[in-house]
């Protein structure tokens, strides 16, 4: 059942809205303007899993972009935690990201430089966290992904399942309220792509993130509590298959 | 973030990055070796003019003939012989010469201690069978002590009974005849003279007392036949009076006998601190030119390492962006680049001045004088910093304003 956008929840027992996009655009320029989003208003409330599917191409991860205040839109709003996006400085965005927000790349995006351990506490280091603190927490969160004793490994020796964990454990590593995966099973095999899933929804069922993520994997598409379908920019479907899990507000 | 971690990031950036690295730094490295090498060359110059000034004495004041002339190069340190004033090669017919009359009025002078007028010239000197050139100065045997830069380190001076004696440079006696020479004879155009005294070595250029022979004046006057024209004359300021000053006087009482003015004047007088003054410009200028020719290596070094910035960044594009997802903000991007320059720079200063170190050492063995001063080091230091973050400044602006989404995409 699609739900009524830009308003607060009626039922008051709903988990609270964290973030809202209002009729949001995005044009890409160049000689022929392409419009890859075209007036999509969505709340996502906390705790929410959300897959977002569509064809290659239909905006879905303009969408993600712009959920993870990666991008701007052309046109409408996107409100976290009820602060506007457009009126927040660069600073003040890089904060939110730092702390709201964590992300799950396809392509693991990891740095080829650092171990997995100094991958994960990267976003500490960012977020000012000392040392020690940040070797505690990030042995722990490589833990809690089954990859304690790869902490020293790098990328390179890593395999693609193993690098994605280590994608989660950095992107949980601050405590984001919300987490976003770009086809995080994308590059994996079915074993490791199942593993990536149980992961997603082991930080939502136990910790209360909201995960949304976008997806061809239909597999993992179906572990969504809400599947938003995207067809050429615009939202075609927005259906809860689950009923949403009580968490705190 | 903190700095300690963005430095370390920025090492470990430049650690997986070596033989980049090292070719950026190898430039900083090149140019500041260059910079303080070539700079410290002129100092060592400087030191080495001084402390041959320094001989000639802050009392002596020397006049030649001749506006713009050698006689500028100074008393008997440089000029002790005949090449010092530029004019005996060329013979003794100048109508600008100053006359033995006009230099005995100059005796009178307020301040004047002791004044030397001087005939000189070149001639065959003959020791046992061995025939050579050499500066031969008649000097006065009374101002001779005081006039010379050097002192006497075997015999004795000249004195005023003296006729056909000679004090001879230490040169002389070690370079050129290569002979104990004291008490013995030598002969000067055909006339024969005995060595009273030897020199000590002075260190002064090719043309000082070291390589010259001084004879009695009066005897100088009939053997080069020169009775009118004095070659140069050497005065000894006397201790109570600024030698400057004395040096004004001489020149208003040289002015008035010649009859010239200050913008005809046909004649040089120069003390202790002018001769210093002209050196030093001159060496500065040559600090000037050759520091310039090192700024430009360093230039390119610079730019080396502004190129080895701009390809960081574009390498680690996509990391630029993965910091940036994960809430990195503009001026912590910024940092770590600048930082990486930096430290390219810093360390390639570093490298540099230990190699202007091993350059002076080696210069040394080539005879060439240099010398490195803290105030050299620092500014080598300094600079390779600046060229580093100046070079680091744009590469590390660009990389900030990349929007993470893009910086993200980027293959």
């Amino acid at each position: 059942m699609n739900e009524q956008y830009g308003r607060e929840p009626e039922n008051k027992n709903e988990p609270k809205i964290i973030m809202r996009l209002v009729d949001v655009s995005k044009i890409y320029g160049g000689t022929v303007p392409f419009k890859a989003l075209d007036g999509v208003s969505i709340d996502i409330r906390k705790g929410e899993l959300i897959s977002i599917v569509g064809r290659s191409g239909s905006g879905k991860s303009t969408l993600l972009n712009l959920l993870g205040c990666l991008d701007k839109p052309t046109m409408g709003e996107v409100y976290i935690k009820g602060n506007a996006i457009s009126k927040m400085s660069d600073d003040r965005i890089a904060d939110l990201r730092r702390d709201e927000l964590g992300f799950v790349f396809q392509s693991f995006n990891l740095a080829p430089t650092l171990n997995a351990k100094d991958n994960v506490e990267l976003p500490m280091a960012i977020k000012g966290l000392a040392k020690k603190e940040r070797e505690i927490a990030a042995l722990k969160t490589l833990e809690s992904v089954g990859l304690a004793d790869k902490a020293e490994n790098f990328p390179s020796q890593l395999s693609g399942g193993e690098k994605q964990r280590v994608a989660i454990a950095r992107a949980i590593s601050n405590k984001p309220c919300i987490l976003l995966a770009d086809e995080p099973t994308g590059n994996l095999d079915t074993k490791s792509s199942r593993a990536i899933i149980e992961n997603l929804e082991a930080l939502c069922r136990d910790n209360g993130i909201t995960v949304i993520i976008v997806t061809h994997d239909q597999a993992l598409a179906e572990e969504a509590d809400r599947v938003i379908r995207i067809t050429d920019g615009r939202i075609e479907s927005d259906v809860k298959r689950k009923n949403l899990k009580k968490v705190k507000k | 973030m903190k700095n300690i971690d963005i430095l370390e990031l920025s090492l470990n950036s430049l650690q997986h990055r070596k033989l980049r690295s090292w070719l950026a730094i190898l430039g900083i490295v090149i140019g500041v070796a260059s910079v303080i090498s070539l700079i410290s060359i002129s100092v060592g110059m400087n030191e080495n003019i001084k402390s041959t000034m320094s001989g000639i004495g802050a009392d002596v004041i020397t006049i030649g003939s001749g506006g713009e002339r050698a006689g500028s190069m100074g008393p008997s340190g440089f000029g002790g012989g005949p090449g010092a004033d530029g004019r005996s090669s060329f013979g003794w017919t100048s109508s600008s010469e100053i006359t033995f009359n006009e230099a005995d009025n100059l005796r009178s002078v307020q301040g004047v201690s002791e004044l030397d007028a001087r005939v000189s010239s070149n001639a065959v000197v003959r020791y046992r069978n061995m025939n050579k050139s050499l500066s031969v100065v008649g000097v006065e045997a009374a101002a001779f002590p005081k006039s010379s830069s050097s002192t006497i380190a075997k015999g004795r001076s000249l004195g005023e009974g003296d006729t056909y004696s000679a004090v001879i440079g230490a040169s002389v006696q070690s370079d050129t005849f290569n002979d104990t020479m004291l008490n013995k004879q030598i002969n000067i155009n055909g006339v024969s003279f005995k060595v009273v005294g030897v020199l000590n070595e002075s260190g002064a250029s090719f043309s000082g007392p070291d390589n010259s022979v001084f004879i009695p004046q009066a005897t100088a006057k009939r053997l080069f036949n020169q009775t009118k024209y004095v070659s140069s004359i050497v005065v000894i300021a006397a201790s109570e009076y600024d030698p400057d000053l004395v040096a004004d006087s001489l020149a208003i009482k040289l002015r008035s006998l010649r009859h010239v003015t200050n913008s005809t004047q046909d004649f040089t007088i120069s003390t202790a601190t002018t001769l210093q003054s002209t050196i030093s410009s001159v060496s500065d200028t040559l600090a000037i030119f050759l520091g310039a020719i090192a700024g430009i290596s360093l230039i390119v070094g610079g730019i080396g390492v502004a190129n080895a910035m701009f390809t960081s960044v574009l390498e680690q594009t996509k990391f630029i962006g993965l910091m940036k997802s994960l809430g990195a903000r503009n001026s912590v991007v910024m940092k770590l680049f600048v930082l990486e320059a930096s430290m390219v720079g810093f360390t390639g200063g570093i490298l540099g001045v230990l190699l202007s170190f091993l350059g002076s050492i080696l210069l040394g063995a080539f005879g060439l004088p240099s010398k490195i001063t803290l105030e050299l080091v620092l500014l080598g230091l300094g600079f390779s910093v600046i060229v580093g973050v100046i070079s680091g400044l744009l590469p590390a602006k660009n990389a900030a304003s990349i929007e993470p989404v893009e910086a993200l995409r980027y293959e």
